[in-house]
């Protein structure tokens, strides 16, 4: 359980980040909060390359919150990468999309996701989507230990 | 009267007795022994001879008496001979006469019957001749009609011939055409150029293997083919022929052809524009799907910020500016649910109807749960017809039985006594569903409206929706060839009936 680890959030619409922000902010979660803004950002920040690398990559995320559709590389084709590398195979992630379409569902889950949220138009009700979602990942559940190169 | 067997009898008895005594005798006649008893000897001896003596004084006395019982039978016998004799004679002459005059009499007999039969005979042979004489009369005219209605038929046939539209043709057994009707006219060969080739030369090369395939099979004894080829028309341009063809027993072959060019060329056309209308549907799927998509995420902004407005500027708004805030959020959420509500519609319409056994009484039970988990506190008296089995896409019978409950659960919220009622009634002759509720209802005078897509009979204030519900029900049924339909009093519940697959009923996409 710890406040220091980061919440990666992809996102690509600036107005749901701000509403994700708020939310986060609302909830009393006191992690900080790292945006990237497209799917190759978000293989550079977990990788620490490019824009990101002077990161320090055994540094993972507490949690990512990945949207599906970005611009360059989507949400999937991003989940698929942190999948295959060692470093990032366990990482909590959690898809917040608008979509509910089942193929998306699907092939999230099958390329290995931890949860699956609905972003609603609602917003009280999105704001208590992030309580919960933020609850659970940041607090409750256990992460995995970032595997230390010996 | 002594018979000549008892005498015979009485002859053995004597030879038998003689030939004891003679064994006795010759017993006695043994040589004597050298003995005192001589004299006894002698006188057996003597005993002996003298009862030989009797023997055959005996025999000869029996045989005299014996040629006597003889003599005496014969003569009997000749005796009884004579009458007997005489007496056979007698029936013989007596039965002579008896047939002598039994022929007499029948010949008389016959003679007698002879001359009316003759008569009779006579008679017959003139009716006989007589009856001959009507029948060929008879057979005469038969004949004749016949005849005309043979004139008839074939008169008919020729007229037949030379209007029918489609081409008819008589060949040879060796493969040419001896008839063809004028509409073969249509290909632009005269009459005698179709007839100087074998048929199959008009045909094209690549149909050619075919047709023959097929002709071939009248050989074996099918009674009629059908078959299609090109046909070279004078101008070297081809026709599509549908054949039917039929050999008589001698084989000559009688055939139909109808130009088929036009239909095949439509045929092609429609599959074409089937593959059309299947890549815009794939397009217009995605299209919806991101459209959806897209639309929901502006409207998110728009409540979560108005709602961000309302959070942290509640200082500076005042009663006025805080209910605009919140027109505007229920209007991003109604406009979200329209979104979602649309895209469901659109997918009842896009998607492949898989008919399989569709269970609707665990459709209607699971409906009710998902209803019943949504609002726990409601009461409502729900029935459900058990067994109720159909064919159908049960996905999207599902989405079908979601909206009318709903519908019944929610026009019914008002009632603490809500009931709702599932099952199946005799509409006429056909076997229909009903949702039945004892809710608010509706006026009659507006049932046309209720199937329509965002049409409402109520306000959003009394009952929320969107207005696509029933409009998702009627495509649904539609799509099963079957028909929904309403019947509601104000305040009095409303009843909502759909049939599935009923004959003669198509659905047709607008």
């Amino acid at each position: 359980m710890s406040n220091d680890r980061v919440i990666l959030l992809v996102e690509d619409n600036p107005k749901d980040e701000a509403l994700t922000l708020r939310a986060l902010a609302k909830s009393h979660f006191v992690n900080p909060i790292v945006v990237v803004r497209d799917g190759v950002e978000a293989l550079d920040y977990l990788f620490a390359r490019g824009a990101h690398a002077g990161r320090d990559p055994e540094a993972v995320p507490q949690i990512v919150l990945l949207d599906l559709k970005l611009p360059k590389i989507d949400g999937l084709e991003v989940l698929r990468e942190l999948r295959s590398n060692d470093l990032t195979k366990h990482l909590p992630v959690v898809v917040l999309t608008s979509s509910l379409e089942e193929q998306d569902l699907i092939t999230s889950y099958g390329l290995g996701v931890n949860s699956y949220v609905r972003k609603p138009v609602d917003f009280v009700q999105f704001m208590e989507s992030v309580r919960q979602l933020g609850l659970y990942w940041l607090v409750l559940n256990q992460a995995a230990p970032v595997p230390r190169k010996s | 009267m002594m018979s000549g067997s008892h005498l015979w009898i009485r002859h053995e008895k004597l030879t038998l007795n003689r030939l004891v005594f003679e064994a006795d005798a010759s017993k006695a006649g043994a040589p004597p022994t050298i003995d005192a008893k001589v004299g006894c000897v002698t006188q057996r001896q003597g005993a002996a001879l003298k009862a030989e003596a009797k023997l055959r004084q005996a025999m000869v006395a029996s045989e005299a008496k014996l040629q006597k019982a003889m003599i005496r039978a014969e003569a009997k016998l000749r005796r009884a001979k004579k009458p007997a004799e005489e007496k056979l004679q007698q029936a013989l002459v007596e039965a002579e006469v008896k047939l002598r005059q039994a022929l007499v009499e029948a010949d008389a007999k016959l003679r007698q019957a002879e001359g009316p039969a003759e008569a009779k005979v006579q008679r017959a042979l003139v009716e006989a001749e007589e009856k001959l004489k009507r029948a060929a009369i008879q057979a005469d005219e038969k004949l004749r009609q016949a005849q005309q209605e043979l004139a008839y038929q074939r008169d008919v046939f020729e007229r037949f011939f030379a209007l029918s539209l489609d081409m008819m043709s008589i060949s040879s057994s060796d493969g040419y055409f001896t008839r063809v009707s004028p509409s073969f006219d249509a290909l632009g060969y005269t009459h005698d150029e179709l007839l100087s080739r074998p048929a199959l030369d008009f045909v094209h090369p690549d149909d050619r293997a075919k047709t023959q395939e097929q002709l071939a099979k009248l050989v074996s004894g099918m009674p009629t083919i059908t078959f299609e080829n090109r046909f070279r028309c004078k101008d070297g341009s081809y026709r599509w022929l549908s054949w039917v063809s039929g050999p008589d027993s001698v084989g000559t072959m009688y055939s139909m052809a109808r130009d088929v060019t036009d239909a095949k060329h439509k045929q092609e056309e429609l599959a074409h524009a089937k593959d059309v209308a299947e890549a815009m549907n794939r397009e217009l799927e995605s299209f919806s799907y991101s459209v959806a998509h897209d639309l929901r995420s502006p409207l998110r902004s728009i409540d979560g910020f108005s709602q961000a407005l309302l959070e942290d500027y509640v200082e500076t708004l005042d009663a006025e500016g805080k209910k605009y805030l919140a027109f505007i959020r229920e209007s991003a959420q109604h406009m979200a649910e329209l979104i979602d509500d649309l895209l469901g519609l659109s997918r009842v319409t896009r998607s492949n109807l898989h008919r399989e056994d569709v269970d609707l009484t665990a459709l209607a039970h699971a409906a009710v749960s998902r209803l019943r988990r949504s609002q726990p506190d409601r009461r409502v008296e729900i029935v459900i017809a058990e067994g109720l089995r159909d064919q159908g896409d049960s996905h999207l019978l599902a989405v079908a039985l979601d909206n009318l409950f709903g519908n019944a659960w929610k026009f019914t919220s008002k009632r603490l006594d809500g009931r709702i009622e599932f099952g199946t009634t005799l509409v006429g002759d056909r076997k229909a569903y009903f949702v039945r509720d004892n809710g608010v209802g509706f006026d009659m005078a507006f049932a046309s409206k209720l199937f329509g897509v965002f049409q409402r009979l109520h306000t959003t204030s009394e009952f929320e929706g969107t207005g696509v519900g029933l409009a998702t029900v009627q495509r649904v049924v539609s799509r099963h060839d079957g028909h929904t339909w309403a019947e509601a009093k104000v305040n009095d519940g409303a009843t909502f009936y759909f049939t599935l697959y009923e004959k003669g009923c198509v659905y047709e996409q607008r």
